[in-house]
């Protein structure tokens, strides 16, 4: 099982045995297993959701003024709300909301986030990189929750403005992982030979050691949609997130607040699907680091 | 043969590893004995064995290993057999070991003191005081200066040397009547090495202790003990009395370890080479395991595993060349 | 360098960061779409009293100048004033935080009993049944949307089963039949020094539900790092040094074992205990807690500006003094550390 490990200078050969071998772990991992098969079956559902959704027109906000406040049934599985709306259908046009507000967050902190670390990193010990750690330290002193409220409220509210706010108090994390893994990088012969081939710094920043270090910050990435996931419907239920009459998960579990006495339903089984929704990637990042661990891949006796 | 004088007796002791890449045969037969007073020299590289089977003796192995056949006879009982209640009386009491790496056999966040009064309390009836006393006494036994104040050291603030001498009085605390010493000055200065062997031999002569020595360094060999055994790639392929194994090896894996140590005298000469490399042990080679790095291999000797032949007094050689009727 | 060296190095980098977080929530403020001096002002102001707002504001200030004004009140600990409540932030910030603060304090510690048994067990027991049970408890820990169990828990405990109550810290019954005397503001710690026993239950039982939600994440947390660290621990030579001794396992894992996987995944638990406390304001905004959450989830709602970056000056100085203690704890508790 000996890996053939390439020294030229993109390590991308090796990448890709590397992730041959995590697909291999994770697939003898009955958890990691389970939870990809569960994010394609969401991921599923979200897309196909105009399809499959039994009420869609629903998510228009029209009351169906006889329908109201249904238990759940075979017809209204999840049941209905205030409006007489079907509440499962409700949750799964929001599916496309949570997922894509989690994928736009993560992939606004990275954008962020990754090109600053990768600086800091690569110009370790510099003035540049004390100014990014410092203004990444200051992002880093508030628990994200609370920053994200801050700007959420200073842009008004509404699910863009959710996600703004949320991948601002992002982004700190991936510089953090990215000036790591960029400070490592730069010791690299292949780094040291093309600055001796003259290229440009910047060049060799963006061209050379930024993909290659961006791989531990995917794999941290692909985790984190979760938690964005559960920070943007954290937002919208205190009432800064998505509005009505938008089926969003946060927001119906607030929407569905009042009623909890005699109609649980409401509040219940959005907030049932956020859960799932966040723990399967959780699981599955977990399962991830299980298998990117190079000291449970137990070498030969020798 | 169990005589009186036996203290260890190990026996056809047979060992694999369960790995994810496949079953390791890590010993396939080992057997030695271990005599009252005797400084058993256990000799090999990297990888032969030796360690595992000292951790054997103490049943100290990890989740994976599996006993698959042979018995160790310490002081006339299968070890193999006794609960691992009873291994946590014998372990530290009958039979100590020390480890090759001081600095990481010691919890960097406990004193000496915590550590060597909990091993004297663990084996002897006595309360903290008293324990602290004798801890006391051991640590100056074993060399150490001003020993009140090193009871509230930590282990990183010792020198390597001083971390091994500690070690040391844990392991003797309780007058074993074994003691495994695996690899004790591998990690150490030369000075220090010469200084911690003369501990050894030092306190085996005051407690009539055995030792187990484990090393890969024929020098050291040369200097403490009496009786060596040699083990390749989970085989013991010759045991011999130190003098004997010297002048008169006779397994050719022997012959070429011996022949492969430089000496002031072979200056100027090419340094000897066994060629070929240790194998691995999801497959071992067939028959005698040696076999494929042999300058004096045979037919036989890829069929079948070799005989453990007596070749005089105190001479045994597993080894084809020395089959009787061959 | 001692520790005192140490220690205000780091508080003199803690300074810098507050300074930094200040700036940033001042210049933020200053963007709000909605202009302060009229939601000041209150319902239909005249434009004349809108003016008067803004001078009394301070907004009419050029940006500079309001910034270095800004900077001296908070040095002199204003916060600034509510714009529902007309009254100083910083007051009514003191007068709500022991009910915070025994919410999050009663949920750590439900947290940590369960939690490190939990994960020096599931170390142990490394890849059994226990074993794959307790993870997955822990990474629903981490996931469950804090909100969202505050409310089912309140379903099944108080609608369907009701053995608990719905929402505050005492029932409304004892605000007057046993009204407990305010001291520490800590309704456990008054209610049982004045022996104030029917009050005490029932601050006890309030509490139960809301600590338990709060206790989720850093439980989760808990099990997971303690479980990390035991594992790496128990490969350790020492242990196997100390198996060596003959010293009983129970010995070793609970005594030298633990202490060694506890070092590390230290920093990590103490950070879980300062984010909770974002978990304690969505939990007081569901059961009523009339801590600082509810107070700032009432400005959210009423948008109530300066309430909302008050409280989050405050919650950031909280949470970097958290930080810096931690780091100083570390410090202190393993020797190995050079400072």
């Amino acid at each position: 099982m000996a890996r053939k490990v390439s020294l030229s200078p993109s390590l991308g050969r090796r990448r890709f045995s590397e992730a041959r071998i995590i697909a291999y772990v994770l697939r003898s991992d009955p958890l990691s297993v389970g939870a990809i098969a569960l994010i394609l079956l969401i991921i599923f559902a979200g897309v196909l959701a105009p399809l499959i959704a039994p009420y869609k027109e629903d998510i228009l906000g029209i009351p169906r003024p006889g329908y109201k406040f249904l238990p759940p049934s075979l017809d209204h599985l999840f049941g209905t709300d205030y409006f007489g709306r079907d509440v499962f259908s409700l949750v799964l046009m929001g599916t496309r909301i949570s997922l894509m507000a989690g994928l736009v967050v993560v992939i606004l902190s990275l954008l962020i986030g990754c090109p600053l670390g990768v600086i800091a990193g690569y110009f370790r010990g510099t003035v540049v990189d004390e100014v990014i750690m410092r203004v990444t330290d200051i992002f880093l002193a508030l628990p994200p929750l609370l920053l994200a409220i801050v700007i959420a409220a200073t842009l008004g509210p509404g699910l863009e403005n959710a996600m703004i706010a949320t991948a601002i108090s992002w982004w700190p994390w991936y510089t953090r992982l990215m000036r790591a893994q960029a400070a490592s990088l730069r010791e690299r012969p292949f780094v040291e030979a093309a600055r001796g081939l003259g290229v440009g710094e910047l060049v060799i920043v963006f061209r050379h050691i930024l993909p290659n270090a961006v791989a531990p910050v995917i794999v941290q990435a692909t985790m984190d949609i979760g938690s964005a996931i559960l920070l943007t419907s954290a937002l919208s239920f205190l009432g800064l997130g998505a509005q009505p009459p938008t089926p969003e998960w946060g927001l119906m579990v607030n929407l569905g607040r009042p009623y909890i006495r005699n109609y649980w339903w409401y509040a219940t089984f959005p907030g049932l699907a956020i859960f799932i929704t966040v723990m399967v990637f959780n699981v599955l990042g977990d399962g991830l680091r299980k298998a990117l661990d190079p000291r449970l891949r137990i070498r030969r006796a020798g | 043969m169990n005589r009186l004088s036996d203290l260890l007796s190990v026996r056809n002791l047979m060992l694999h590893f369960v790995t994810y890449y496949g079953v390791v045969k890590a010993l396939d037969g080992v057997s030695f004995d271990v005599r009252r007073e005797d400084v058993f020299g256990l000799v090999g590289e990297t990888g032969c064995g030796k360690t595992v089977t000292s951790l054997t003796i103490l049943k100290l192995l990890p989740e994976n290993a599996m006993i698959v056949g042979g018995e160790i006879i310490f002081k006339g009982e299968n070890l193999l057999d006794k609960s691992e209640e009873e291994m946590r009386d014998i372990r530290g009491g009958k039979i100590s070991m020390i480890f090759q790496d001081p600095s990481t056999s010691l919890n960097p966040l406990f004193t000496v003191k915590d550590q060597l009064v909990r091993v004297l309390l663990t084996h002897q009836k006595i309360n903290k005081e008293e324990a602290y006393r004798r801890g006391i006494n051991l640590l100056r036994s074993v060399g150490l200066p001003d020993p009140e104040r090193l009871m509230g050291f930590y282990p990183f603030e010792l020198s390597g040397g001083m971390q091994q001498r500690v070690m040391i009085a844990i392991a003797i605390s309780s007058n074993p009547d074994l003691l495994i010493a695996d690899e004790p000055t591998s990690n150490l200065d030369v000075t220090i090495q010469a200084q911690i062997l003369d501990l050894i031999k030092r306190c085996r002569e005051e407690t009539e202790a055995s030792v187990l020595f484990i090393t890969h360094d024929f020098g050291i060999v040369t200097e403490i003990c009496n009786r060596v055994g040699v083990m390749y790639a989970g085989t013991m392929a010759e045991i011999a009395p130190l003098r004997e194994l010297l002048t008169d090896p006779l397994h050719p894996y022997t012959k070429g370890l011996l022949a492969s140590i430089p000496t002031p005298g072979k200056r100027g000469e090419r340094l000897h080479m066994i060629r070929g490399m240790v194998p691995e042990l999801i497959k071992p080679p067939s028959g005698c395991r040696f076999h494929p790095r042999c300058p004096s291999v045979m037919d036989v000797c890829r069929m079948k595993s070799p005989p453990t032949v007596k070749i005089g007094e105190e001479h045994l050689v597993t080894c084809h060349l020395y089959e009787t009727g061959a | 360098m001692g520790i005192h060296t140490y220690v205000a190095k780091r508080i003199a980098l803690s300074a810098l960061v507050i300074l930094g977080t200040i700036t940033v929530t001042f210049f933020l403020s200053r963007m709000v779409p909605s202009d302060p001096a009229a939601l000041w002002a209150g319902q239909h102001p005249t434009i004349e009293e809108v003016r008067k707002a803004r001078v009394m504001l301070g907004l009419d200030q050029p940006l500079h100048v309001q910034y270095f004004s800004y900077l001296t009140k908070l040095m002199q600990g204003d916060l600034g004033v509510s714009i529902r409540f007309k009254r100083g932030i910083l007051g009514d910030l003191f007068f709500y935080l022991p009910a915070t603060l025994e919410l999050i304090i009663a949920g750590f510690i439900i947290a940590l009993a369960i939690g490190i048994p939990l994960g020096v067990i599931s170390a142990v027991k490394e890849n059994k049944i226990i074993d794959h049970l307790t993870r997955t408890v822990a990474i629903a820990g981490a996931s469950i949307p804090v909100f969202w169990l505050g409310i089912v828990f309140q379903i099944i405990f108080f609608g369907m089963l009701g053995i608990l109550p719905l929402t505050g810290r005492v029932s409304s019954e004892i605000v007057i039949t046993n009204p407990i005397k305010r001291i520490t503001g800590f309704y456990l710690i008054d209610s049982l020094v004045t022996s104030n026993w029917p009050a005490f239950t029932s601050a006890l039982v309030h509490l139960l539900l809301p600590a338990i939600v709060i206790a989720t994440y850093p439980l989760g947390l808990c099990v997971r790092m303690v479980r990390a660290s035991m594992i790496e621990v128990l490969r350790e030579n020492y242990i196997r040094a100390a198996r060596a001794s003959g010293i009983p396992e129970r010995t070793i894992i609970f005594r030298y074992a633990l202490k060694n996987a506890i070092v590390p995944a230290f920093t990590a638990i103490g950070l879980s205990f300062a984010y909770s406390i974002t978990g304690a304001f969505l939990v007081e905004f569901i059961f009523s807690w009339g801590g600082v959450g509810s107070y700032i989830t009432y400005a959210i709602a009423t948008i109530d500006y300066p309430v909302i970056v008050g409280v989050t000056l405050f919650v950031c100085v909280f949470y970097v003094a958290i930080n810096l203690i931690l780091d100083v704890l570390q410090a202190v508790v393993d020797p190995r550390v050079k400072y």
